[in-house]
């Protein structure tokens, strides 16, 4: 038995040991962060590995690597997706044939990569991952690749294979020739295609050739790595090797040709989410670069929360008080809650039971703010009162209802046991018919206001780069009534570089976008890109209307509205909208231009629970009188942060909508309060579209319903329940 | 206690101005100086000192924002217990930390019996998050005259001593500092606990 124990406490000691011996790899080797390839894809050198970044991952990389400068951004939507949008400049070859249009500016190619997990690594087995390169695009770097990574020690090893632009490496036969010969010949984009489209007729087809390569972590330098690999590129066949023979616009071939199919790097992390890297690719070619990335998912933000409640210093006194008289207790609930920025609207005392409505712009998570209402009201409120009900209200219009058993509120406070709680509380739909004691009177128009720099940027255009202008922005939220509101925006510009401007729209279609430069240049000084007046209501149970006039949008003003049923223990939404919309000056400030259209959408939502992935399906017209469907969907990370894309089809063709083929883009969105110490309720990001054109624009509207309502299904407010004690 | 993760603020930077988000320069500016300047200290007045019911401890990680620590408790062997409002915990002997609880990288000298070695020794270290325990070498230099600038107190006279710290390995070096005043008490202190945090600055207030 001693024996038996003894051997036990050895093993024991031994797994103990081994964990911790993991553990100090760790400081040996400090940064582990996934590091990114040349192609901007998280990978060695040139070649693609199988790692991923966790989901809520948003990257930048940019590299210089003769003849080609790259710019990526990157999203991790999931952890086993990799999503990215490559930027690239080609040295050899100039935007244009035109001098006077595109000057000396060199050819700007822009692609969409994807990345696939099929397998997570194990002890044994390695990490599988299918890939594409140039996925949407002009097909100059297109390639589809299988690969496996697998880290032994303080090496990651990668080996893969590659079909198009990949096919560079120790080429083999095709393996999918043996099922189909359609795969034995790659071919290129479809006759009709204008560039952006999915070529997934040439997917594995052509030479294929296995490409392989090491990441070696080094001991105690800062997590820095060496990067060796048996190169998998094509280089006769990617971008414009023999210059005009390839490309009209090419006007030399590349200098540098393959030497050596073994490159060398070296990578050396800042910090865990910044890279410098410099690598010796193709026997020749220095090539340097640097990433930077960030994990926006978790709630652990860059910067601690501080902003508890406002202590009530002498809590027992004004408890003691407000059993005098409902009146004190309605003004003192007021007083406690408005100083925290969560603003009383109505009260009211029945039996033992506290009802409050009131409404709050701060705080993402619906049951946070809900938990510091009870807070507070749990510390002023007499011991006689044993229920809170606690109504939070947008737009005038009570979204959501939380009765919270005081007893219960107070037992669990002290550990912050919020899933307990969940049994003694009910989360009710908001019900507008509520009559209140209290209502205090609100100084009408109520007027909130800041003023924010802001930056409009055209990037990537024949004409240049990148143009422009920093301007002062003036917004304002002016309330009339609770639910009626004007939004207004308006900015005067600062400093601004679009003389360079001249690209005059092409489209086939009603320039309802296409017009940018006009509007960029004729507005630079000053203009208002909306002056939007707002009426909501609540029409009946789960539904929802919106009525708004004024200049809509930067393009488009008019009038219109929309309907949205949620029904508020499901998670799904059906809106529609309608709007009668002309096309705004130039200058856009208060004119007109002739075009004018009637624009409408189906609104299809529906949130999957268990990811938190959002779909949109819209269909109706669009702006420039097209009609068909925009796909959007994206995934809602616990911190509140979104990452999305989306993509339209209309009844125009591919020549008529232009270059890109169709419309499609991604987007991001980060919780301000990620960055700031104080809690926040809005977001901030932005959207990529590859090309601006015309076919598929839907009206920009602000004030959605799908967004305003976002509180009036239980779902949205008990997903974050963990959160009612913080 | 915390600090800014500079890969977010690369990425914020661009945002606070292309955004349609409308952030607040009243809110962005506190946080763009502090990520380029770091966090300002605040000096003690002579009348917090005198207001504050127990010694305290201002404590600052390297650009991070300042904390104060308040002394919960010593022990039979002199062991300082200095707690704060956020769940930090540090454990001190004349003002070498021995211990920390409720940071994101805490450490612990696993063996240690006496306050600033007057001897080179070796001494277990244990990292935590991850964990990892290693041989940490210590040596000290001879203590000199110094003056320093302590909050309410002006430029007073203290005795500055350097301790050599190095775990081979991590093929790591590093040096702590302590300044005495003239009864031996450790004032002020700089600091190395976990190598995946920076340095922290600790000054002491004390109310015995």
């Amino acid at each position: 038995m001693k024996f038996a124990m003894n051997k036990l406490v050895s093993i024991l000691l031994m797994l103990y040991s081994a964990f911790l011996l993991s553990s100090q790899d760790e400081y040996i080797y400090p940064s582990n962060a996934i590091s990114f390839s040349n192609y901007g894809t998280s990978g060695l050198i040139q070649i693609p590995s199988a790692r991923f970044h966790p989901g809520g991952t948003l990257a930048f990389n940019w590299v210089d690597n003769e003849p080609y400068q790259r710019g990526s951004i990157i999203a991790y939507p999931f952890d086993w997706l990799e999503a990215s949008y490559q930027y690239t400049d080609i040295e050899n070859a100039l935007y244009s044939l035109s001098p006077g249009f595109s000057g000396d500016q060199t050819y700007k190619d822009k692609s969409f990569d994807a990345k696939i997990r099929l397998f997570q690594e194990t002890d044994l087995m390695p990490a599988i991952a299918f890939g594409s390169r140039d996925l949407g695009g002009t097909g100059i770097f297109s390639s589809e690749y299988f690969v496996a990574s697998k880290r032994i020690n303080n090496v990651d090893f990668s080996l893969g294979m590659g079909w198009g632009i990949l096919s560079g490496g120790q080429k083999i036969t095709n393996p999918f020739g043996y099922i189909s010969e359609q795969f034995e010949e790659r071919t290129g984009q479809a006759d009709d295609s204008q560039g952006g489209d999915f070529n997934f007729g040439s997917f594995f087809s052509g030479p294929a050739a296995i490409f392989a390569g090491a990441e070696i972590f080094l001991p105690n330098l800062n997590g820095s790595r060496l990067k060796i690999e048996y190169d998998g590129v094509d280089y006769e066949e990617e971008g414009f090797p023999n210059g005009a023979e390839d490309f009209d616009l090419a006007f030399k071939p590349i200098d540098k040709k393959q030497e050596s199919k073994f490159n060398i790097g070296f990578v050396y992390p800042v910090t865990e989410g910044a890279h410098f890297k410099l690598s010796w690719t193709k026997g020749n070619t220095l090539s340097f670069g640097f990433s930077i990335n960030a994990n926006f998912s978790k709630e652990n933000p860059s910067v601690k929360k501080r902003d508890n409640l406002i202590p009530i210093s002498n809590g027992p006194a004004i408890k003691k008080a407000n059993e005098i008289q409902d009146l004190y207790l309605y003004r003192n609930a007021l007083k406690y809650l408005n100083q925290n920025r969560l603003y009383l609207h109505k009260a009211s005392l029945e039996n033992d039971q506290l009802e409050i409505a009131y409404q709050q712009n701060k705080y993402i998570k619906y049951a946070q703010s809900t938990g510091r209402v009870a807070k507070i009201l749990d510390e002023i409120s007499p011991d006689s009162i044993t229920k809170f009900k606690i109504t939070n209200l947008n737009a005038g219009i009570p979204m959501h209802s939380v009765v919270i058993d005081r007893n219960s509120l107070q037992l669990y406070e002290s550990q912050k046991y919020s899933t307990p709680l969940k049994k003694d509380i009910a989360v009710l739909r908001g019900d507008k018919n509520t009559v209140y004691k209290y209502e205090p009177t609100i100084k009408k128009p109520a007027i909130f206001w800041s003023i924010a720099p802001s930056l409009r940027s055209q990037i990537g255009g024949p004409d240049g780069f990148y143009f422009g202008d920093l301007a002062v922005a003036f917004h304002s939220e002016t309330l009339f009534a609770s639910n009626l509101t004007l939004s207004v925006s308006a900015q005067a510009g600062l400093v601004d570089n679009f003389e360079g401007l001249k690209l005059a729209s092409d489209s086939l279609l009603p320039h309802v976008r296409t017009d940018q430069v006009f509007y960029l240049k004729q507005s630079k000084d000053f203009n208002i890109p909306r002056l939007q007046l707002n009426y909501f209501t609540n029409l009946s149970k789960d539904l929802y209307g919106k009525i708004a006039i004024g200049y809509l949008e930067s393009m488009f003003g008019g009038v219109g509205g929309e309907i949205l049923y949620r029904p508020f223990h499901q998670s799904f939404a059906i809106g529609a909208e309608l709007w009668r919309v002309r096309q705004r000056d130039f200058n856009m400030i208060f004119k007109f231009r002739d075009y004018e259209t009637t624009t409408g959408h189906i609104n299809v939502y529906y949130e999957e629970p268990n990811t938190n992935i959002v779909f949109a399906l819209k269909g109706g017209k669009f702006l420039a009188q097209d009609s068909g469907i925009t796909v959007d969907f994206h995934r809602r990370f616990q911190s509140g942060a979104r990452i999305g894309a989306f993509f339209s089809l209309t009844d125009i063709s591919k020549y008529e909508f232009g270059e890109g083929s169709f419309d499609k883009g991604f987007y991001f969105y980060i919780p301000i309060e990620y960055f700031f110490s104080n809690h926040s309720k809005p977001l901030t990001g932005f959207g990529l579209r590859p090309i601006q054109r015309d076919g598929a624009q839907a009206l920009v509207h602000a004030k959605h319903l799908y967004g305003v309502t976002d509180q009036a299904q239980e779902f949205n407010v008990m997903r974050d329940w963990g959160y009612v004690y913080d | 206690m915390f600090m800014i993760k500079k890969t977010s603020l690369f990425i914020l930077l661009p945002l606070l101005i292309s955004s349609c988000a409308n952030i607040s320069f009243s809110d962005a500016s506190p946080l763009l100086k502090a990520a380029i300047f770091g966090y300002q200290s605040k000096p003690v007045t002579l009348k917090e000192f005198s207001d504050a019911q127990y010694s305290f401890a201002v404590v600052k990680f390297e650009r991070g924002t300042e904390a104060r620590l308040v002394l919960s408790s010593v022990n039979e062997n002199g062991l300082f217990k200095w707690v704060g409002g956020d769940g930090v915990i540090m454990y001190t002997l004349n003002g070498k930390i021995l211990k920390t609880v409720g940071l994101s990288h805490n450490f612990e000298l696993l063996d240690w019996k006496e306050p600033v070695s007057q001897m080179a020794r070796k001494n277990l270290v244990l990292f935590k998050n991850p964990n990892g325990i290693f041989t940490q070498e210590i040596s000290r230099g001879s203590e000199v005259f110094s003056e320093i600038d302590f909050h309410y107190e002006g430029v007073i006279k203290v005795k500055f001593l350097k301790e050599r710290l190095a775990i081979r390995d991590l093929r790591l070096k590093q040096e702590n500092l302590y300044w005495f005043d003239n009864t031996g008490m450790v004032k002020r202190s700089i600091q190395h606990l976990n190598p995946k945090t920076s340095s922290v600055t600790l000054d002491f207030f004390y109310k015995f």
